[in-house]
């Protein structure tokens, strides 16, 4: 196997607030290879976002707390570089495309400055040569007159523009690491569609190992490689795409899925998962997932033990006591709604 | 830019308009001006008859309105109502002399108190934050001519103990000013005083907003972009948070402007400049309905040409605004 790009381990990132410490990240790690798209899916607060951001060193601290692990970058660990070191890898070695591209830009510079700055500050560039990198840039990503546009301001850049200049602006330095949060949430559906599209051609271009950030299953399933699932700030399942979707090894993955509209199956009903996502402050004891577990039943073990994440095949990891129930738990659920998962293959 | 330059000018022009009508309103229904003139016992009927005839005063009100308000551009604001002295080349003195006090306090106080705003914000509860906001908060409490009686208290302190006189603390020119660089350098010697005084409040009262429009800016999605790219914090702070922050500040800082015009009748009061507040006050005493007017309008017009300034800053500064 080659050496990852990227690897994050046991990473625990903590915020300080009035009402107790919160855990947003709580012993993450996940690696990413060159030229493979890792999906990372969980609810919100479920710390997907705060450990990329602790990795881009963009974390304020006060009031949050980096408390342990290793961000590793092609072996170099991040978290013991120094200010100057992380302003290097920042925009030029990882790249970061963020969720709304309605806020995410500067009102009152042009796109064309926003985006040649991204160039100027890591090489030595001459303006008028940043200009012309910019202006193909911009017609990679697919803004039409990017001549004039160059010059335009956000306000006069539609929402879908506005993600493309931002895609523009991640992939301006050719990233080793590209991490895409959300990138699609604040568009309508079409102009969705567009800027995966663009999102995909971008990550060809660059062969970057790409991290993207969703609570959408729809679009990991269109993009990732491996999947990522995160719960309470810890990663639950991990596995290649395939292995998350058809054959999910813990009952919050499942319940992801069964919770997802299809448009493929005919399903009778959609099973939410019940309960709401726990506080982060006072994450329950045992499996942070027990209160909502379909597979828990109020056994004592989910309540005391704090699960690993044990290896359940080739690469694919779950944390849940009870995996070997879940080809049964699989079944359940599909005769209940009538969703298929595929789970003949399920060991 | 220039479309939207034109139409701030054009939209002054009534503002002006209206102004000079609400002034010679207001002014006139205070009272008879001749009446002052009734009671001085060395003034004959016929000459009061002749003044009512020559200013127009047995006219109706608008045609005195008229008759005032067109004369201005060709005979400034005419001559005071018994002396024949022309009122504009007084006005025109003390309104040099208070422009050069209130311009050189509202640039000090927009130039500290962006700085001093800037880094509250950037290092919010730190002992700087909490110093800042407390000192400015007591500069806002009290008023301007407390700080120039303080100030002038301790310079003549200084002056008894070490005989170095550091600052005048009266008078807008030495006995003998001289004249070209010597006369300018003299001039802002006098000011210095005045200027730190007057300039006190706004400096409380911008950094103030400063702080929080910094601090709302500070925590936005396009800072964190910025960071993002792996640029300087000086360059995302200077470059992208301030120059955001400071669009509410400027409004601030236009629409002050009139009060900062007001302080300025204090201070010249207090240092004895011969200044616009000065003036108006003179004038007051003397119950001359003229020269009162001509301040009046002149103070307007000051105003429309700070706020159309401040319009356009900020529309340099906001492309958003440019094009509406």
């Amino acid at each position: 196997m080659t050496e990852p790009l990227l690897s994050i381990r046991d990473l625990v990132t903590e915020f300080d607030t009035p009402d107790g410490v919160v855990s947003a990240v709580n012993g993450v790690s996940y690696d990413v290879f060159p030229g493979e798209t890792v999906g990372v899916v969980g609810e919100s607060g479920s710390g997907k976002s705060v450990t990329v951001m602790t990795v881009l060193g963009l974390i304020s601290q006060p009031p949050g707390r980096i408390a342990g692990g290793e961000i590793l970058l092609e072996g170099r660990d991040l978290l013991r570089s120094s200010a100057k070191e992380m302003r290097k890898v920042r925009g030029d070695e990882i790249a970061m495309i963020f969720q709304d591209p309605m806020t995410s830009l500067n009102p009152v510079l042009t796109i064309g400055d926003q985006l040649s700055e991204a160039l100027l500050v890591h090489n030595g560039m001459s303006d008028s040569e940043a200009r012309k990198r910019v202006i193909e840039l911009l017609e990679l990503v697919g803004v039409p007159n990017a001549e004039q546009r160059y010059d335009q301001y956000p306000h006069e850049y539609s929402g879908g523009m506005r993600q493309r200049a931002m895609i523009a602006m991640a992939i301006a330095n050719q990233p080793k690491v590209l991490i895409a949060d959300e990138p699609t949430t604040a568009l309508d559906v079409t102009i969705q569609a567009q800027v995966l599209e663009v999102l995909e051609s971008a990550k060809r271009e660059t062969d970057a190992g790409t991290i993207l950030i969703t609570h959408d299953l729809g679009l990991i399933a269109e993009m990732a490689d491996r999947v990522v699932v995160m719960y309470g700030g810890k990663v639950v399942e991990m596995g290649t795409v395939e292995e998350i979707f058809h054959a999910p090894r813990h009952p919050y993955t499942l319940g992801l899925l069964s919770s997802l509209p299809r448009l493929d199956v005919d399903l009778e009903r959609l099973e939410p998962i019940v309960g709401s996502p726990p506080s982060l402050i006072n994450l329950p004891p045992g499996c942070a997932f027990h209160p909502r577990c379909s597979l828990a039943r109020g056994r004592e073990r989910c309540r005391r033990e704090v699960p690993d994440l044990v290896g359940v095949g080739d690469g694919h990891v779950s944390a849940c006591h009870y995996t070997d129930e879940m080809a049964e738990e699989i079944r359940r659920v599909e005769r209940e709604t009538g969703a298929a998962f595929g789970a003949g293959g399920v060991a | 830019m220039f479309q939207y330059a034109l139409r701030r000018l054009l939209i002054s022009i009534p503002v002006i308009a209206l102004a000079t009508f609400i002034i010679f309103g207001a002014v006139t229904i205070t009272g008879d001006p001749l009446q002052e003139l009734r009671q001085a016992p060395n003034i004959t009927q016929e000459q009061i008859d002749q003044i009512r005839e020559s200013r127009g005063l047995d006219q109706p009100f608008y045609v005195q309105y008229w008759r005032w308000v067109t004369d201005i551009p060709t005979e400034g604001f005419g001559d005071y109502l018994i002396s024949p002295r022309p009122i504009w080349p007084d006005l025109q003195r003390v309104m040099g002399n208070t422009l050069q006090l209130v311009i050189a306090a509202e640039v000090l106080a927009f130039v500290v108190a962006i700085a001093l705003g800037t880094i509250s914000a950037k290092r919010q509860y730190s002992v700087f934050d909490y110093a800042t906001t407390t000192i400015s908060f007591f500069g806002y409490s009290m008023p301007s001519f407390w700080f120039a009686l303080i100030l002038q208290l301790i310079v003549v302190q200084i002056f008894f103990a070490t005989g170095v006189r550091i600052f005048p603390i009266a008078n807008l020119s030495s006995a003998d000013p001289g004249t070209g660089l010597a006369f300018v350098l003299d001039r802002m010697h006098h000011l210095v005083l005045p200027v730190i005084s007057l300039a006190i409040f706004s400096i409380a009262s911008y950094s103030r907003y400063m702080r929080a429009s910094m601090l709302e800016v500070i925590n936005s999605d396009y800072v964190r972009t910025a960071r993002a790219k792996g640029l300087r914090e000086g360059k995302i702070t200077t470059r992208h948070a301030m120059r955001n922050a400071l669009i509410p500040t400027i409004t601030v800082a236009a629409l002050s402007f009139g009060t900062l015009m007001s302080g300025a009748i204090v201070i010249e009061t207090v240092f004895g400049l011969d200044g616009m507040g000065r003036y108006f006050i003179l004038q007051l005493g003397r119950r001359d309905p003229y020269p009162i007017m001509a301040w009046l309008t002149v103070v307007a017009v000051i105003i429309v040409i700070f706020n159309l300034i401040a319009d356009l800053v900020y529309g340099y500064l906001d492309p958003r605004i440019r094009y509406d």
